[in-house]
C-alpha cells in the first residue's frame, strides 16, 4: 500500500503532510506518557519485526500479493500513540533507504498505514476486546481489528490518490479497486495480528495488563 | 545506587541484551525461512495502479532500492538488505523510544 512518488498532486502532498505532522506532534508528547522504559526494547523489536514482515508479500488471488501493515499489532500492545511513532519509523526507513515509497508521498503513506490503519484497528479492537486480557475474545478481537484497519487504510489510499490530478482515475475508480483488492489482503493482517499477539500472549501474559492504562 | 542494586540493574540489562540478541536472531532465522516463499507478485496498491495503466513517477529511488544487494544471488542479497534494515528499524526506534523515557526519568532521579 505504499504510494510511489509520482502519485499525488501538491495540493494532496501537502495536506497528508499537514494532517500527518499534527498527529506526529500530538503521538510524541502522548507517547511520552503513555511508553514505559521497560517497554522500550520490546517495542523497538516489534518494530523491526514488523520491518521485517513487510519484506514476505504473501499471494492472494489473481496473481496479487499483500503483506503485513502491522499498525493494529503495535497498538493492542503498545498504545496507539507509540504506534504512530513506530509506524512512521519504518515508513521513514523504508522510504529513504529502501525507496519503498515515494518521498513525496511519505506523509500520506504514513497517514495511510500508520494513523487510519493505527487508530481504526485500535479502536475496533478495544471495543471488541473491551476490558479482556487474554483468551478467545483477544484474538477474534484483534483478527477483525487488524482486518478493517487495512480497509480503512486502502479507503484512504483510495481517496488520496483519487483526488489527485496527477492520478489519471477519480475515487469512484480508485476506491472500489483499493477496496476490494484489500478486503482480500486483510484477511493475512488479521491471521498474522491475532497469531503473533496470540503466541506472544502465552508467553508474556503481561503485555496486554498494562495496556489498561 | 548502593550496590546491591546496582548489581541487580546490571543483571537486568545484560538479561534485557541477550532477549534482544535472541530476537533479532528469530527475525533472522524466519526471513531465511520465507524469503524463499514470499510472493513477487504485484500489491494491492501496485496491482490496482497497473490495471490501470499508472507508472510511478521517477523520484528517490533509495540506497538499497527495492530491497536488493547486488550480490548475484537475488534471496542472499534481500535477506542482506532485509537485516541491515531490520537492524536500522531496531536501532531508530530504540534511540527515538529512549528518548521519549528519558527526559522523564531525569524528572524523577530529580525529585
Amino acid at each position: 500500500m505504499h504510494i510511489p512518488d509520482g502519485f499525488l498532486d501538491l495540493p494532496v502532498i501537502a495536506a497528508t503532510y499537514a494532517i500527518t505532522a499534527i498527529f506526529w506532534a500530538v503521538a510524541s508528547i502522548k507517547a511520552k506518557r503513555a511508553l514505559g522504559e521497560k517497554e522500550v526494547p520490546l517495542l523497538s523489536i516489534m518494530t523491526a519485526g514488523v520491518f521485517a514482515a513487510q519484506l514476505i508479500n504473501f499471494p492472494i488471488i489473481g496473481g496479487t500479493s499483500g503483506h503485513l501493515v502491522g499498525g493494529t499489532l503495535i497498538a493492542t500492545l503498545f498504545g496507539p500513540f507509540p504506534a504512530v511513532i513506530s509506524m512512521t519509523v519504518i515508513l521513514v526507513i523504508q522510504a529513504f533507504v529502501f525507496g519503498d515509497g515515494g518521498i513525496t508521498a511519505l506523509g500520506a503513506n504514513v497517514l495511510n498505514m500508520g494513523i487510519v490503519a493505527v487508530f481504526s484497528g485500535y479502536l475496533i479492537y478495544r471495543g471488541i476486546a473491551g476490558s479482556a486480557i487474554s483468551g478467545k475474545r483477544v484474538l477474534i478481537a484483534s483478527f477483525i481489528g487488524a482486518y478493517l484497519s487495512v480497509l480503512f487504510g486502502a479507503l484512504a489510499c483510495g481517496l488520496e490518490i483519487g483526488v489527485s490530478s496527477d492520478f489519471p482515475y477519480g475515487i469512484n475508480v480508485t476506491v472500489p479497486l483499493m477496496l476490494f483488492w484489500h478486503a482480500i489482503i486483510g484477511i493475512g493482517e488479521g491471521v498474522i495480528t491475532a497469531g503473533v499477539l496470540g503466541s506472544l500472549l502465552k508467553s508474556r501474559p503481561d503485555l496486554l495488563r498494562s495496556e489498561a492504562k | 545506587m548502593n550496590n546491591k542494586l546496582a548489581k541487580k540493574t546490571a543483571h537486568e540489562v545484560e538479561k534485557i541484551r541477550r532477549q534482544i540478541l535472541a530476537s533479532l536472531a528469530v527475525i533472522a532465522f524466519l526471513l531465511i525461512l520465507l524469503i524463499p516463499l514470499a510472493s513477487t507478485s504485484p500489491d494491492g496498491l501496485e496491482r490496482v495502479a497497473g490495471d490501470l495503466g499508472v507508472s510511478e513517477g521517477s523520484g528517490w529511488q533509495g540506497l538499497l532500492p527495492g530491497y536488493g544487494l547486488p550480490l548475484g544471488n537475488e534471496m542472499i542479497g534481500t535477506f542482506l538488505a532485509g537485516m541491515i534494515g531490520v537492524l536500522i528499524v531496531f536501532t531508530t526506534m530504540f534511540l527515538v523510544a529512549r528518548l521519549f523515557t528519558l527526559r522523564r526519568n531525569q524528572k524523577r532521579e530529580q525529585e
